[in-house]
């Protein structure tokens, strides 16, 4: 395994760029330079998720476009590109409103849970093979019980807003959390008994191999296939995307649990649910689709089974190009579900995570581990 | 309710397999739309193709009009206004003025003028931005010269147009021509 991380390359960086101007950067104590290779790496997360939040916000904007038979914004820059700029500027410099009756701490302490359960898992989530800030061994259940944590926000955002509809959204969201969480946990636990690993770079070096066929979603055929879409259809749930998107509900609830943000505030909510949504896609392209394995094996590629043969900056893009080349696609499909599907009710998402998906994941995992036991 | 719930085993597998199916079949028709081509006209860059029969502002030409009034006593809501000045040869038109406030496009003014001086035209743009802009005072476009000018190619009658045309049969549009070189 490479333990190599986004730490070290970032503190080998800045030792060759204080080479550069004749400084010995070494001469900072060890701990020092962690931190300041953390923080660095913090920054740089943080401005991922906010250009994926734009590029993604822009994508549906468009796909709905095109589904529905517009353009979709196409007029401020080349196919409308910089929209979002426009509209980021636009809530910058928006009055920020608490409402009087909101209880004043819990209504500001709110987005940034929100956001925070968000860009947590995203400690574990791996860019390519060596771009990880932890190699953690309990990296998936890191990643699942910190993105747990965006429910309390959500709940907290809508106690604290003193509003029905807020309240409301808030209160669904516990309730759907309570179904989705089960199903996602057995479609994990499948992989796991698969793998035998509960680190995410194990479980995609697990998945090296022959063409597709060694990815986990066709070694473990059909159990691993069969929790792959509930994990895909649970996270979805997680993510609070329609067609579970009973939180917000425009229809009924005007925006749900963030109906009194505005600004900033909403703009962390906005970073939130996409961040959630590309960490369930990244969740799911490592547990099930090979993470940073591509389809052709890398012996026809490079003679050798690692892509290590092709230099660390090479084997680093090309298993960035296949991870968030299916991050991505995984992620259109949430944009083209959103706009096909109307909403289910509450008792609908209980019937489908309690009765169809429960229940299916179980077989999932007692198929898993007895083809773990038979040895296939 | 029994659609809904699975009331039975036998039930419970019909729901699924009908949730799966129709699952499928609605990205199907989603994914369908999303490779197709807008139908979206980007309005300021891509002008609408209208009609050939499309009636829009009125063209009027002075220079041939007799002042029968029959536009005016046709117009079921009275928005055309017409006064004259002067008698016999000497009548001339003082004011010509169309209400398209009121104005329903029905075209009856066309038909009936005997003169062919009263058309509608493709001419489709009829924004603007004071409320009084909506009466159009054609007597104060001049003669035929200043209304070419003004509007270049609403300078025939359609009818006029088609009766030359064969009259012609090299050129393919040549309605405007005689027209100029008459006026």
């Amino acid at each position: 395994m490479m333990t190599t991380n986004f730490v070290d390359i970032i503190n080998l960086v800045l030792t060759w760029a204080g080479g550069l101007v004749g400084l010995d950067y070494r001469v900072l104590p060890q701990l020092a330079r962690t931190a300041i290779g953390m923080l660095i790496a913090c920054g740089a997360l943080i401005a991922y998720l906010g250009v994926l939040t734009m590029i993604f916000v822009w994508g549906e904007r468009r796909v709905a476009g095109r589904i529905q038979s517009r353009q979709g914004p196409n007029r401020v820059g080349p196919q409308g590109v910089l929209q979002l700029v426009a509209d980021g500027i636009k809530f910058l410099i928006k009055e920020d409103v608490i409402p009087e009756t909101a209880h004043p701490l819990l209504f500001r302490l709110a987005p940034m849970l929100v956001l925070m359960g968000a860009f947590a898992p995203f400690v574990v989530l791996p860019l390519s093979q060596s771009l990880v800030v932890s190699h953690m061994s309990l990296g998936v259940y890191y990643a699942l019980s910190f993105a747990a944590l965006e429910v309390v926000g959500v709940i907290m955002a809508g106690w604290a807003s003193n509003n029905k509809w807020s309240l409301y959204g808030g209160m669904r969201l516990a309730a759907q959390m309570m179904s989705y969480e089960i199903p996602m946990g057995l479609a994990v636990l499948t992989v796991v008994v698969l793998t035998g690993s509960v680190n995410l770079g194990e479980i995609t070096g697990a998945q090296q191999g022959a063409w597709i066929f060694s990815w986990n979603i066709f070694r473990g055929f059909p159990w691993a296939f069969i929790a792959g879409c509930i994990f895909y259809t649970a996270g979805l749930a997680a993510s609070k995307r329609t067609p579970f998107d009973l939180p917000e509900a425009e229809s009924e609830l005007v925006a749900g649990y963030h109906t009194e943000y505005s600004g900033m505030r909403f703009i962390m909510f906005m970073m939130a649910e996409y961040g959630t949504m590309y960490v369930i896609s990244a969740l799911t392209a490592i547990l099930f689709l090979g993470g940073t394995n591509g389809p052709i094996p890398q012996v026809v590629v490079f003679g050798n089974h690692t892509y290590a043969q092709a230099g660390p900056i090479a084997s680093n893009l090309i298993g960035m190009a296949n991870l968030i080349g299916k991050a991505y696609v995984l992620m259109f499909v949430m944009l083209w579900v959103r706009w096909t599907y109307p909403r289910v009710r509450i008792d609908q998402i209980i019937f489908i995570c309690m009765k169809v998906l429960v229940p299916f994941g179980i077989v999932c995992l007692i198929g898993a581990a007895a083809w773990a036991v038979l040895g296939l | 309710m029994s659609n809904h719930y699975a009331t039975s085993f036998a039930n419970y597998w019909r729901i699924f397999s009908r949730g799966i199916s129709t699952a499928i079949a609605g990205l199907r028709v989603t994914l369908k739309y999303l490779t197709s081509r807008p139908i979206t006209v980007e309005y300021p860059d891509v002008l609408p193709e209208v009609p050939d029969q499309w009636r829009g502002w009125h063209a009027y030409e002075m220079d041939r009009c007799i002042m029968c009034r029959l536009c005016e006593r046709v117009c079921p809501i009275q928005c055309i206004t017409i006064e004259t000045e002067g008698v016999g040869k000497e009548k001339k038109v003082a004011q010509y003025e169309i209400d398209y406030g009121l104005c329903l496009f029905c075209n009856l003014c066309s038909e009936v003028c005997p003169v062919l001086c009263l058309w509608m035209t493709a001419d489709w743009d009829l924004a603007c931005y004071r409320r009084s802009d909506v009466v159009i005072p054609f007597h104060t476009f001049g003669p035929n010269e200043e209304r070419k000018r003004l509007w270049p190619g609403l300078v025939n009658h359609p009818q006029r147009a088609a009766k030359k045309a064969p009259a012609t049969p090299k050129a393919v549009a040549p309605a405007v021509e005689p027209e100029e070189s008459k006026a």
